[in-house]
């Protein structure tokens, strides 16, 4: 009997994980839960400024309105677009194939729904954090 | 006689059981194949093998996209080597062992472990309750046959799992394809073991691994689509879960 052979270890792919522009593009997409975690922490120090007082709070303001906040919020801004667009692909992508008794949709109903309503949840929030309602 | 033109070959090696020095290393090496017009880098690999270098090992079979036995990487890509034409690449092409499978020869993969997970699953038919076959067959009618035909088309070729960049870092991922035909008997409406597949499907390395790269579905020969699979199935999962679908099988 022959003597089994040593195997090589799984490959990585070529490139990986910045060789072609579908692996740089899933690594930014993975990439944007730094951003978010950003976020996040910009809104709790909002809160703890908050608690602190009036002069605190301005302070904080003030950090946001200056020019690294407001490039840090333009950077916020475009990494939240690219995370929601890709995940609203994939609900076309579940929603245009029916699911055992789930009906399918036709593609650009799905799409129009999708982003339609990325569109006015985004604008009702707006209109309410700049005090036009409520 | 038809006209040739020379194209460079750079393929991967590993010889565990070669003489000579170097051999039981990974290396590459250059071949220079004159080439068809309508050659497929599969033929350029069997030249090789037949005219050039008996020592090359790699696999195919039925060379028409059907058996998805000849999956390679091309240039870095998955492909089916019987269906990558040689003329679509300019330069040197790259011939490697698909990756995220240990090789066990030059272009040789050894696919086992995916195997093994496809019978996790148990892409089959069940039935709680097997009908005796004097009362006839299952019927379907052609909408709940159109609800799982994409993903019955699935070859077996492995050229999702080598996209995946989740099995790059765990190859504990159930992975594209065994989700994808799990899925397929999961929407078929002759089978009731939704239920047996549940653990495995939404397990720990199940289908919320997947963190929808899309890869599997860019590679796939025959047009699957195994990301609409995978997201699908965790829809259904928590709709199941929520109770506001019925899970076929559950007692």
């Amino acid at each position: 009997m022959s003597e089994p052979f040593e195997m090589l270890p799984p490959r990585l792919p070529d490139g990986w994980w910045a060789g072609h522009s579908r692996y740089r593009r899933y690594v930014l997409f993975a990439g944007t839960g730094a951003l978010l975690w950003t976020s996040a922490l910009i809104l709790l120090r909002g809160v703890a400024a908050l608690a602190e007082g009036a002069r605190a709070w301005q302070a904080y303001l003030a950090n946001l309105a200056s020019g690294l906040g407001v490039v840090l919020m333009a950077l916020l801004l475009v990494g939240a677009l690219f995370f929601a667009i890709r995940w609203l692909r994939v609900g076309v992508k579940v929603a245009t194939v029916g699911i055992g008794p789930i009906p399918s949709a036709p593609a650009p109903l799905v799409y129009a729904l999708n982003f339609g309503g990325l569109a006015a949840l985004s604008s009702l929030l707006l209109l309410i954090l700049g005090g036009v309602i409520l | 006689m038809p006209e040739t033109h020379d194209v460079t070959l750079e393929v991967f090696r590993y010889r565990p059981d070669g003489d000579r020095e170097g051999d039981r290393e990974p290396s590459t090496q250059t071949y220079e194949v004159p080439c068809l017009e309508d050659w497929v880098v599969l033929d350029a690999l069997n030249y090789i093998k037949d005219e050039i270098d008996p020592t090359l090992s790699h696999r195919w079979s039925c060379r028409m996209g059907v058996c998805g036995s000849c999956g390679m990487m091309v240039n870095g890509v998955p492909k089916l080597t019987c269906a990558a034409f040689v003329r679509d690449y300019d330069g040197p092409i790259r011939v490697g062992p698909l990756a995220n499978f240990p090789v066990i020869r030059d272009l040789v993969v050894e696919i086992g472990g995916f195997f093994e997970k496809l019978k996790t699953v148990k892409p089959w038919i069940i039935r709680r309750v097997e009908k005796d076959p004097e009362y006839g067959e299952y019927l379907q009618s052609p909408e709940a046959l159109q609800a799982f035909t994409q993903f019955s088309m699935c070859i077996n070729c492995t050229l999702c799992y080598a996209a995946c960049p989740v099995l790059t870092h765990s190859d504990e991922f159930l992975g594209p394809a065994a989700i994808a035909l799990a899925h397929r008997y999961n929407l078929d409406s002759r089978d009731e073991g939704q239920a047996e597949r549940h653990a495995e499907l939404t397990g720990e390395h199940g289908v919320y691994d997947c963190s929808y790269a899309n890869e599997c579905s860019e590679v796939c020969p025959t047009h699957v689509d195994p990301a609409a699979a995978v997201q699908q199935a965790k829809l259904l999962s928590t709709l199941q879960w929520l109770k506001l679908l019925p899970q076929r099988g559950a007692r």
